[in-house]
């Protein structure tokens, strides 16, 4: 019973008011979760920028990488679950989206660890901006979860084939497409911090 | 179970949501790809970038297109922010003088020179870009769309400069400056 009353107390103070991306109306469920990183640009930003900071990781530390990131959305799926929520998840996506494409662009060598963080909370944000604005847990699940699969297939896909890649295109391509997702993201961070 | 039903109260007491519509954002993303090639300076300025980091070669050929988007974005913040910054028109007309110019005479600076001289002139187009930024939920299309239109236009700059590894290709891509500087005076000379 007291357990029933915190969490009641948690449930009031941290429910905002919800951002969910509709991206195809009447898509909603399982479906509506695997379309919903590809069609949402600042999520797919911020997941092709850590797909392509794992193609640059040793092929270990790449599974190790994205292994991380599904415990992370696991995770974040419990709060979830226990009625955690906050309406701030999308400026940390563009904050980390930024973050990954600057360390990209620089062509520097990220320790794992910063790799791994990075990876983490990434998870938990795009989770966090993925809750559908309904009221059902089944639907919330069956979303989520799509979401979650979608999301780690799809920096699954972009490490391994970024890892693939020709040197030459590893040194540019990969460099220069880091630098316009920081761009992106930099410039839509400002402009969702300004109107706050 | 009293958790689930917690969970429930929680995601029914939720606003309605700030929806993303399909529409939005594919209309987001032409807007922003269509903007940088609507303006002939900016136009003019993307390619000289693409065509001087070609003829100067790797690792220029690599570090401009990745340093002119990145410093774009301070200058674009500096718009969104409405942090005034005196002569942006003033300051693409002459970006388009001097890139051009550096590719007509064939200069070849330190690294850094062009480096630094590329983001100086970045921060001139992101701020013009930034303070036209929509306020709508379309930004993040919007942004990237002419981020990367603004990429595309250096790539197309750097694979008509990587014809200067030929004699004759050589003069069209000098040519090609020259004509970029020569915009850039007819730009200037409209401010004025």
């Amino acid at each position: 019973m007291k357990f029933a009353a915190f969490a009641a107390a948690i449930v009031v103070l941290s429910a905002h008011a919800a951002k969910a991306h509709v991206v195809i109306p009447g898509v909603s469920g399982f479906p509506g979760g695997l379309v919903h990183p590809f069609l949402v640009l600042s999520h797919a930003l911020a997941l092709v920028a850590l797909g392509l900071l794992a193609g640059a990781q040793p092929a270990r530390l790449r599974i190790a990488l994205i292994a991380i990131f599904i415990a992370g959305t696991a995770l974040s799926f419990g709060l979830v679950t226990l009625a955690y929520s906050t309406d701030q998840a999308e400026l940390v996506v563009l904050a980390l989206a930024a973050l990954t494409g600057l360390a990209v662009a620089s062509g520097c060598n990220v320790p794992f660890a910063a790799a791994a963080a990075i990876a983490l909370g990434l998870s938990g944000a795009i989770l966090f901006d993925s809750v559908p604005a309904v009221p059902s847990v089944r639907a919330t699940q069956l979303t989520l979860s799509g979401t979650t699969l979608a999301a780690a297939a799809m920096i699954a896909a972009i490490a391994f084939i970024s890892a693939a890649l020709p040197a030459f295109w590893q040194r540019i391509g990969i460099r220069i497409a880091g630098s316009w997702i920081a761009a992106s993201a930099i410039l839509v961070l400002a402009l969702r911090l300004a109107k706050l | 179970m009293r958790r689930t039903a917690i969970a429930v109260m929680c995601l029914a007491i939720a606003a309605p949501a700030f929806a993303h519509t399909g529409g939005e954002l594919a209309g987001g993303f032409a807007g922003g790809f269509t903007h940088p090639l609507l303006g002939l300076d900016h136009i003019a300025a993307m390619l000289a970038v693409g065509l001087w980091g070609a003829f100067l070669g790797m690792p220029a050929m690599l570090i401009l297109p990745v340093v002119f988007p990145l410093v774009m974005a301070l200058g674009g913040v500096l718009g969104i922010l409405g942090i005034p910054l005196p002569g942006i028109e003033i300051g693409i007309a002459v970006s388009a003088i001097v890139l051009g110019l550096m590719v007509a005479l064939a200069a070849k600076p330190n690294l850094w020179i062009a480096a630094l001289l590329v983001g100086i002139f970045a921060v001139f187009h992101g701020h013009a870009h930034g303070a036209e930024l929509p306020e709508g939920a379309d930004a993040v299309a919007y942004s990237h769309g002419f981020v990367i239109a603004t990429g595309l236009l250096h790539l197309a700059g750097i694979g008509f400069g990587l014809l200067a590894q030929w004699p004759a290709g050589r003069i069209a891509v000098r040519a090609a400056g020259s004509l970029i500087a020569i915009a850039g005076l007819v730009f200037l000379g409209r401010l004025i």
